[in-house]
């Protein structure tokens, strides 16, 4: 699905030295997989998921998504790639204020689809993510953790073949936290998404098929933190539910309303 | 915009209150020189060349005759027109008492397309605009009219009066009309006319005009017929100018008062734009987002702006300047054109798109996330701020030689000044903010260190803020020095004709005061006896 070959980007830093934010990283993910970047600030997680995202031009190197290269698209390719191939999760939820959930779900959809259509079509969704009951709050009214599952519809909301979150958990608590990346993992899984996630929180390891450690720009192994083995615990429970749930129990998708 | 109402809302506010603004004054303009235009064109009708009289004591009707024999000429008619106050049991009116015989219908002007002269002629009387009527007071067939004029009282009683639907938007004209001979007796200016107005036969202006002036002798003049609005034109230029000054200020600091709110709201819209463009879309699709929410709030600022623009232009600039309804014939009617609501709207409008496409450079970038990248920005900032600062001295520069140049050119040379104000200011703000720092470093206190540090933080909005402030008082000081000229010239003015006299003796009536009114012959010969004089 996604492969990323030797991708380099390097920045000029003050003092006409170069800081080598990727240096030369070579990945690949399948659909329906989840990957995991694990390193501290400034270890280049970001950068890398702006170049896959085609926010930011790779200085060398090559971003494939189902073969094709996507690093040298024109900005016109590049911005209908991300319109309906590419779901994007931040950090930051910059929700619009003053704007129900559903509203600020369908913002993707608007492109293609009325607005009705696409309200219609992005409700189901909500209601996975146990935001039924929120559809028509305002993005003030909702808490951090419900916001965070309305940049996940909205991400999810076109039916992406690629999702990147960066740091989907950095204001969240850890039950919170721990709820969302469930969330992820399951639909993503379910809907054949692959999936690249970058944090610098041990947590979002144990959620991952897969975990690299980032540093310096380069991959390297991760070493997982027996502290935080329990956590792998609900999700194994969690995915054996949607097993069930696949074979026709009710859901068992976690998360409610936090 | 609805996460951003309250910001939104301040926004429309200064929107509005500059559309309003900017509406008011041109209504107001637009009004006095249509009342001039309309008075002038409703009597003239479709003369195109008039023998004017030089003197308020008019020429020898004996002219219209030699006018009339005169080869090319098609319609000649004779007018005596003389400035009075109407008075009647409820009030009095400044009005033109104007004088005409039945060849003034032959002209087809609205005043007399509807409006016989020859049967209330025989017995003295005048016909007055409806609302002039009711306004002092004397509606009824016979009733007597008190006419101030040519420095004695006379009465007059009224034939009719004139509706909308024979004279149309010259109803709000304050005139009074009667037969020639009978505003001769009334002026006591007898045998005489002060104009006559004359439509050549087609295809012989030139040759009736050098006839006229032949005729003329150097004695009268030989003006157009539009001859009265280009006066006026030029006699309101000060007034209009004046009243343009205040507006332009006004709607300046009502639309960086705009500026600001929507600066308040910069932060999320640029975080808007990043999301947009995250998320796929194209720049001329953000552009048209950004483009659609200025017409929504210019819209809504445009029609409160033009509401309230209507009230002010009611109430507030609706008084004739004094000076004007001395000399010109100004009715009550308020013109309200398609221009006076273009430009208004336009302003409008442009400040809305101005303050809403305000991070278009971020937009257009090549970078996506542009709008919260800060990096580029304040690089890019200090090539900007040398570039501005350039402009901002060429327009001052500019400024100067346009009023060294044409010391008319004020408006143009203001807007100059105020385009190099915005430009320099943040130079000043950075200087100042410098000075400060500086001197705060020598006390322990954190006020000032914050202070500073917000400032400089909050640029734009600080800029902007300072802007808002700098052009009130650049208003405040032209405006204020504009009247001050205004008054210095009265005063100059008022020294110069006291010097000439002693006493001044003026007709009755508040309205003649200041305007030089013919005597009548037999009350001046009064004066001229008068011991002492």
């Amino acid at each position: 699905m996604l492969e990323l070959r030797e991708l380099v980007k390097h920045y000029p830093a003050v003092g006409g030295e170069t800081v080598r934010a990727v240096d030369g990283v070579s990945l690949k993910v399948a659909a329906g997989e989840m990957v995991a970047l694990y390193g501290p600030s400034g270890s280049g997680k970001t950068t890398l998921l702006l170049m896959v995202a085609t926010l930011l031009e790779p200085t060398a190197g090559a971003v494939l998504i189902g073969g094709r290269d996507i690093s040298s698209l024109s900005e016109r390719e590049a911005s209908h790639f991300r319109l309906s191939e590419l779901g994007f999760i931040r950090q930051s939820f910059d929700l619009l204020p003053g704007v129900t959930a559903i509203d600020n779900t369908v913002l993707k959809l608007l492109k293609a689809m009325r607005w009705r259509d696409a309200q219609r079509e992005v409700a189901p969704l909500l209601e996975r993510l146990g935001l039924g009951e929120r559809l028509q709050h305002r993005a003030e009214t909702l808490s951090m953790g419900e916001r965070q599952r309305v940049m996940i519809a909205r991400a999810l909301s076109t039916k992406p073949s690629m999702l990147l979150a960066d740091e989907p958990t950095g204001s969240l608590d850890t039950q919170r936290g721990r709820e969302v990346l469930k969330l992820l993992r399951g639909l993503c899984r379910e809907r054949g998404v692959a999936v690249v996630l970058v944090s610098h929180d041990p947590m979002a390891a144990y959620y991952a098929d897969r975990v690299y450690g980032l540093r310096d720009g380069r991959l390297s192994d991760y070493e997982a933190d027996p502290a935080y083995t329990q956590a792998a615990e609900p999700v194994d429970a969690w995915v054996s539910g949607r097993a069930v749930e696949r074979s026709g129990s009710p859901s068992a998708v976690e998360g409610g309303q936090s | 915009m609805r996460a951003r109402w309250v910001q939104e809302c301040i926004a429309v506010v200064g929107i509005a209150a500059g559309v309003a603004l900017l509406f008011a004054s041109q209504v107001s303009s637009s009004s006095l020189q249509s009342s001039v235009a309309q008075l002038s064109r409703g009597i003239v009708g479709n003369a195109t060349l008039q023998l004017l009289a030089r003197d308020p004591h008019g020429f020898p009707e004996g002219m219209l005759s030699l006018v009339r024999r005169l080869p090319g000429v098609h319609v000649a008619a004779p007018l005596l027109e003389a400035g009075a106050n109407a008075i009647g049991p409820r009030g009095s009116e400044s009005v033109e008492l104007i004088g005409a015989d039945p060849s003034l219908s032959e002209l087809g002007g609205a005043l007399v397309r509807h409006t016989a002269f020859t049967p209330f002629g025989e017995i003295g009387a005048v016909v007055l605009p409806a609302p002039l009527s009711k306004t002092i007071g004397v509606t009824k067939f016979g009733e007597e009219v008190t006419f101030q004029l040519a420095g004695h009282t006379t009465q007059a009683p009224l034939y009719a009066q004139l509706h909308e639907k024979q004279i149309g938007q010259l109803i709000a004209s304050p005139i009074a009309i009667t037969q020639l001979s009978y505003a001769q007796e009334m002026t006591g200016l007898s045998s005489r006319v002060s104009r006559i107005l004359v439509q050549p036969a087609s295809g012989s202006e030139a040759q009736v005009r050098a006839a006229l002036t032949t005729l003329a002798g150097g004695r009268l003049n030989v003006e157009p017929t539009d001859y009265d609005e280009k006066l006026f034109s030029k006699a309101a230029a000060a007034s209009n100018q004046s009243t343009a000054l205040f507006s332009v200020i006004s709607a300046l600091v009502g639309f960086l008062f705009a500026f600001n709110a929507m600066l308040l709201t910069v932060p999320q819209r640029r975080r808007l734009i990043a999301d947009l463009r995250r998320d796929g879309y194209t720049p001329p699709t953000v552009i048209a987002v950004l483009l659609l929410d200025a017409v929504v709030l210019g819209l809504v600022a445009c029609v409160l702006g033009l509401a309230l623009g209507e009230e002010l232009s009611i109430h507030l600039f609706h008084s004739n300047p004094a000076f004007l309804s001395l000399a010109f014939a100004l009715g009550s009617q308020r013109v309200v054109s398609l221009q006076s609501v273009a430009i208004a709207t336009g302003g409008g409008m442009l400040a809305a798109i101005v303050a809403v496409l305000s991070p278009l450079r971020d937009i257009l970038s090549r970078d996506p996330l542009a709008a919260i990248n800060p990096q580029d920005g304040s690089r890019a900032g200090a090539g900007d701020g040398r570039r501005r600062a350039l402009a901002g001295l060429v327009c001052l520069g500019a400024a100067t030689a346009l009023l060294l140049a044409a010391p008319d050119a004020a408006i143009p040379a203001m807007v100059l000044l105020v385009g190099a104000l915005l430009l320099e200011l943040p130079i000043v703000l950075s200087a100042t903010l410098a000075l400060v720092k500086r001197l705060a470093s020598m006390i322990v206190s954190p006020i000032p260190h914050i202070a500073t540090m917000e400032l400089s933080a909050a640029r734009s909005r600080a800029v902007a803020i300072a802007a808002t402030g700098a052009i009130a008082i650049f208003g405040g000081v032209a405006i204020q020095g504009a009247h001050g000229d205004l008054l210095a010239g009265l005063e100059n003015a008022a020294r110069d004709t006291n010097a000439f006299t002693d006493v001044w003796v003026s007709p009755t009536g508040s309205y003649n005061l200041l305007k030089t009114a013919p005597f009548n012959p037999v009350e001046r010969a009064r004066l001229e006896r008068l011991p002492g004089v």
